[in-house]
């Protein structure tokens, strides 16, 4: 199997000069899954046939002598909440499992699919997305591929464990108040939450209307400016989604024609990061260039206003649900959504009213700064069931607080790219690059540059245990 | 618990009542304790000053 190409990017080039079939990809990513899977519990549905499907007449097209689509044979999977067309779009909840199966696939499923995408299967997550360590009562844990008896991080944790893993370059996944940046981090690739309105939510299952961001996973940041490429464009399907047309990074991703104007955030983000945190953002803040350590006023309410939000929205979106069928929810989340569907709507108005001023004052920032460097988590990894993660001489509840640091930056739908360091060599964390709004280039730019210079790696293939 | 988890505990009960949820004693006794942590994040935000002509999402003109 190491024979065969492992990113996004090799599997085009490989395909485009017939050093290898799609059939032949598609066989090896199956095996891959066979023997990795059931201990990572990644994958929920494998689509062994769609997979072999697509493959075979993208084989056909080219034996035609077609050009290859841009996405042409490479593997992907994508989380248990967008729609593939003959399955089920549970959420990773039990009380979703008996739908009927969707009749048709996500938007972004669809254009990944034209791009000439093979699609392997959907992804392990928190129930209903709101977790951040992918424990999953009825679905099961997913374990993180760097150390098994660790978290992936969640709440896409089967998305992120299965690129880790090499079971699929790419992978698909959902970021609310972190979820795509916190499994990146603890599993230690690389993830992209594009600016709020960017890719169209048309056929995903919804959590918080108000922060629901789709992105990808990938093992390197060509490969995740090469994902993002294909994914975007409007969508009249996604009322929130930006009218703009399609501004393509994998071509300007080499491109250093002046330096960025570089700072890295300290207050808030130095207060809640754990050693390993604030060397893996310093590390990258200096690699990159900075110039200097800058707060973000109110970075703390930030994060209270997203959680009370969520709540308030989560708790909403399910409350007739949860009423009646409360057993068959997740016992890890359904009080909180239930606490939720309880909140006063003054707290929920001042939380929306202080999101727009909080915006108002980091886009000032941006005046002065083209990127803001971040850690993505407090700490690396914790072991699965740990109830506590010390930060600093803090010790916090582990499910709850592993989004602290990556909640304010999605309360105002900034772009993210994370970059996966490693402090110790034993396991990873991510740091996250941030840019004003629609300024995905800037994020995927800089990920590339501390790629480039040896510092973020995701370390195909990497096991601790 | 404080007056204020006393107060927060009844303001539960009675909410709890008026959306017609049926839960036991102890799953009211678990939303009770999810509701005070929301409250105590509340308590970060409610009281930030705000300019008066501030308003809620859109986020982005686009």
């Amino acid at each position: 199997m190491n024979a065969f190409p492992f990113t996004a990017t090799e599997c085009v080039q490989a395909f485009a000069r017939g050093q290898v079939s799609a059939r032949e990809l598609a066989a090896a990513v199956l095996a891959r899954i066979a023997a990795r899977n059931p201990e990572l519990n990644a994958f929920i549905d494998v689509c062994e046939a769609r997979a072999l499907a697509e493959a075979e007449a993208l084989d056909q097209e080219r034996a035609r002598g077609a050009s290859p689509p841009p996405f042409a044979a490479v593997p992907y999977a994508v989380k248990n909440l967008f729609d593939i067309a003959g399955l089920t779009t549970a959420a990773g909840a039990r009380n979703l499992a008996a739908n009927p199966p969707a009749a048709r696939d996500a938007v972004l499923v669809e254009r990944l699919q034209a791009a000439g995408g093979l699609l392997l299967g959907n992804l392990n997550m928190d129930a209903l997305a709101y977790g951040f360590t992918t424990e999953n009562t009825h679905y099961g844990v997913t374990h993180n591929p760097r150390d098994l008896a660790r978290s992936a991080g969640g709440s896409s944790g089967g998305s992120a464990a299965a690129v880790a893993a090499g079971l699929v370059p790419v992978a698909l996944g959902s970021d609310t108040n972190g979820s795509i940046r916190v499994p990146s981090s603890l599993c230690g690739i690389f993830g992209l939450k594009p600016t709020y309105g960017r890719l169209p939510r048309t056929g995903s299952f919804p959590f918080v209307a108000s922060f629901d961001h789709l992105g990808p996973f990938a093992s390197t940041a060509a490969d995740l400016a090469l994902a993002y490429d294909c994914l975007q464009g409007p969508d009249a399907g996604d009322a929130a989604c930006a009218q703009r047309a399609v501004e393509p990074v994998t071509p300007i991703l080499q491109q250093r024609d002046k330096p960025l104007r570089v700072a890295r955030l300290s207050g808030y983000f130095d207060a809640n990061a754990g050693r390993e945190a604030r060397w893996a953002a310093e590390t990258a803040a200096r690699a990159l260039g900075a110039t200097d350590e800058i707060e973000l006023a109110g970075a703390e309410q930030a994060r209270a206003a997203a959680f009370v939000i969520t709540a308030s929205e989560g708790g909403n979106l399910h409350r007739d649900a949860l009423r009646t069928r409360y057993d068959q929810f997740e016992p890890l989340s359904r009080d909180r959504l239930v606490a939720g569907a309880l909140v006063p709507a003054a707290w929920y108005q001042r939380a929306q009213l202080f999101r727009h001023e909080f915006l108002a004052r980091v886009l000032a920032v941006f005046e002065r700064y083209d990127l803001l460097v971040a850690p993505a988590t407090p700490v690396t990894a914790p072991v699965l069931g740990q109830e506590q993660i010390v930060v600093g001489s803090r010790q916090l509840a582990t499910r709850p607080n592993l989004g602290l640091l990556t909640q304010p930056i999605s309360f105002i739908g900034l772009p993210v790219a994370v970059a996966p360091l490693w402090p110790d060599d034993r396991l990873p964390i991510g740091v996250q690059l941030i840019a004003a709004p629609w300024r995905e280039d800037l994020c995927l730019r800089a990920a590339a540059t501390i790629e480039q210079l040896g510092l973020a790696s995701s370390r195909p293939g990497a096991r601790v245990t | 618990m404080t007056p204020s988890d006393t107060i927060l505990a009844e303001y539960v009960r009675v909410a709890l009542d008026l959306q017609v949820f049926t839960l036991s004693d102890a799953q009211r006794d678990a939303v009770t304790r999810q509701f005070m942590l929301l409250a105590a994040m509340a308590a970060l935000f409610v009281t930030e000053p705000l300019p008066a002509d501030a308003e809620p999402a859109p986020i982005f003109r686009l």
